[in-house]
């Protein structure tokens, strides 16, 4: 267990590190000269070269890189081209308030996608399945902003119960901060919800058919106990992979639904500095970003071999 | 076709060939979803390719005066912020997410399915190498790959389109690979082999027509995913650019005007979950056919 971890752990630091080059490459590869753009059009030949300089643009991509990464490292993200203000901060900031986001929509989803999908699944081919899956597919054609959009004309336009917009540190007032956070993220875990729905379901499906299913069956096994202790607790181990995978898109989703409901997380700093071309908070908001999804991505997969005990390195049964 | 049938001369043969095509097509026809969908599917297309006779304004023509008008028999959907036609602008929408979804799939599968045949065919290194690009990319939401993209070529629609197709052509990759690994497995490809057909040809002819089938799957698939993420970014500002009427756009000014005008941010969100609903059942229903195994329930 212990050197699965490790191989996992090198792993998520390997790809990590790889993302950070392709964005960190990537954002070199933006035309215009980043002196220019701090110091402006009017300055000095002299004045830009030195500054190059001292940002070391004129050393090779990969040595930038370095020397980016031994700064990253010590938690120094850069300066702020807009606020002239060193960038960590501002992420350290907004990102518990992207993150609540992100639980409060797991919360919704998971929840939604373990009764609406075991349900289904149990109700085969019943107009309760057939309703349930109707929905679920209406929910993944759906845009998840949109949902938020009418969730916004039906608690706030409407009944006037919801503020639209903003955020409410939880230390200035839990219930201010829950009424902010509980539209932008109910929309956010509904629409990742229908998908992990329907992956439930066929999951389960999949398991009922199992000859084990049908010995437990034969012997009288209460459909009760057959679905807790045999069907769900085998159904979810392929689902616990995508759970990942999903709760992991959901950090996009965030970006979208922060602009919808002017909600000021990481998504919103990212389009604001993408707009005002302030690349190292870019960066640095998309590393944000990349790290929670593959920490995501880690604890699905040590959660997985928890669950199932066949799971060794690498993929391979025992 | 025989040679005895051939010597029936031609009428009879096309009777026979018109009873394969019939026999064919019966699957689809008689799947209600298929029909469904692709009447859903067909709808927006026959909209889109029409929209110039089917509304009754330009798309930008603002009118003074005539600004968030409720619904009424001249503006059925009402007017926006710059009294423009709704009804209009929603049509014209559609153009651009079909255009913008077709392109990505397009792009992303010419790169995706040559990778996926030789990564699955030849394997070793070279297979190992293409995986963990596609893997890598595959960690990447198509949001925050848009992101990226937006920084370095700015906003517009060639973002779009370069970003999304980065994201989407991994699941090209991955499927076709998946497949070419166990086609190169089957008894005609080792037939193939020991005649002596060339790497090429094996992969051309015997390889990729096998994988068809779950390849228009995929890009029915492909096509929801890219309608809904154009849509997504338009509404972020780093897609479609104004005054070209996006669905997404159209949003983002309907939610801007909400307390005054409530509809204008529900008809372009309809149109949108009208067509990508259609392309989710068209590919749930080809692989229903395709894939008897799934279909059972």
């Amino acid at each position: 267990m212990t050197r699965y971890l490790i191989v996992r752990l090198s792993r998520a630091l390997l790809t990590l590190l790889a993302l950070s080059f392709v964005v960190f490459a990537m954002l070199r590869l933006v035309p215009g000269d980043p002196a220019v753009l701090v110091l402006g059009p009017e300055a000095s030949p002299q004045a830009l070269q030195a500054l190059r300089e001292q940002l070391g643009l004129d050393q090779p991509i990969v040595t930038q890189f370095a020397a980016w990464l031994r700064r990253a490292i010590t938690g120094d993200l850069g300066l702020s081209l807009r606020f002239k203000e060193p960038v960590m901060p501002l992420i350290v900031e907004r990102y518990p308030r992207t993150l609540s986001l992100v639980i409060w929509g797991s919360a919704v989803a998971i929840s939604i996608s373990l009764v609406a999908g075991a349900t289904s699944a149990r109700r085969n081919n019943s107009w309760i399945d057939l309703s349930i899956t109707s929905v679920a597919l209406l929910g993944i054609s759906v845009p998840g902003f949109w949902l938020g959009a009418l969730l916004m004309l039906a608690f706030s336009v409407h009944l006037g119960w919801l503020p639209t917009s903003g955020y409410v540190a939880p230390g200035k007032g839990v219930a201010e901060f829950l009424k902010h956070l509980v539209m932008p993220g109910t929309a956010l875990g509904l629409a990742v919800g229908a998908v992990l729905t329907r992956m439930v379901r066929s999951s389960l499906l999949d398991v009922y058919l199992e000859p084990y299913i049908v010995a437990a069956r034969a012997k009288g096994l209460a459909e009760t106990t057959l679905f807790y202790r045999h069907a769900l607790r085998n159904a979810l181990i392929p689902v616990v992979t995508l759970f990942g995978i999903h709760l992991g898109y959901m950090m996009g989703g965030t970006v979208v639904m922060e602009k919808m409901f002017a909600y000021p997380g990481i998504g919103t700093l990212i389009l604001e500095a993408l707009f005002q071309r302030d690349y190292p908070v870019v960066q640095a908001g998309i590393l944000s970003y990349a790290t929670t999804f593959i920490l995501i991505n880690l604890i699905t997969d040590v959660a997985y071999s928890a669950i199932d005990p066949r799971v060794t390195l690498a993929g391979k049964g025992r | 076709m025989s040679k005895a049938n051939d010597e029936l001369g031609s009428g009879p043969r096309l009777a026979s060939r018109h009873h394969a095509l019939s026999k064919k097509l019966q699957p689809y026809l008689r799947n209600r979803k298929a029909i469904v969908s692709l009447c859903m599917v067909g709808s927006v297309m026959f909209v889109a390719l029409g929209a110039d006779w089917l509304t009754p304004f330009q798309y930008d023509q603002m009118r003074a005066g005539g600004f968030l008008q409720s619904p009424s028999l001249r503006y059925p959907f009402g007017t926006d912020a710059f009294g423009r036609d709704v009804w209009t602008r929603v049509i014209h929408g559609s153009r651009v997410s079909l255009q913008v979804a077709a392109i990505i799939s397009l792009l992303s599968a010419a790169v995706g399915i040559p990778l996926g045949l030789l990564s699955g065919y030849a394997r070793g290194h070279l297979d190992h190498v293409l995986m963990a690009v596609a893997d890598l990319l595959f960690t990447v939401p198509s949001v925050l790959m848009a992101l990226v993209v937006a920084a370095v070529l700015g906003p517009g629609l060639t973002t779009v389109m370069v970003g999304l197709s980065i994201v989407y052509m991994p699941q090209y990759m991955r499927l076709t690979r998946g497949l070419a690994l166990s086609l190169a497995q089957r008894d005609f490809v080792l037939a193939a082999r020991t005649l002596g057909a060339s790497p090429g040809r094996i992969i051309l002819r015997a390889v990729f027509p096998n994988c068809a089938a779950p390849l228009v799957v995929l890009t029915a698939l492909v096509m929801s995913y890219a309608i809904l993420a154009e849509v997504t970014l338009s509404f972020l500002g780093i897609g479609t650019q104004p005054p070209t009427p996006s669905w997404g756009l159209m949003l983002l000014e309907g939610v801007e005007t909400m307390y005054r005008a409530p509809l204008l941010a529900v008809f372009p969100g309809l149109a949108v979950t009208y067509l990508v609903l259609g392309f989710n059942l068209l590919g749930d229903s080809l692989r229903d056919i395709w894939d008897p195994y799934v279909s059972r329930r």
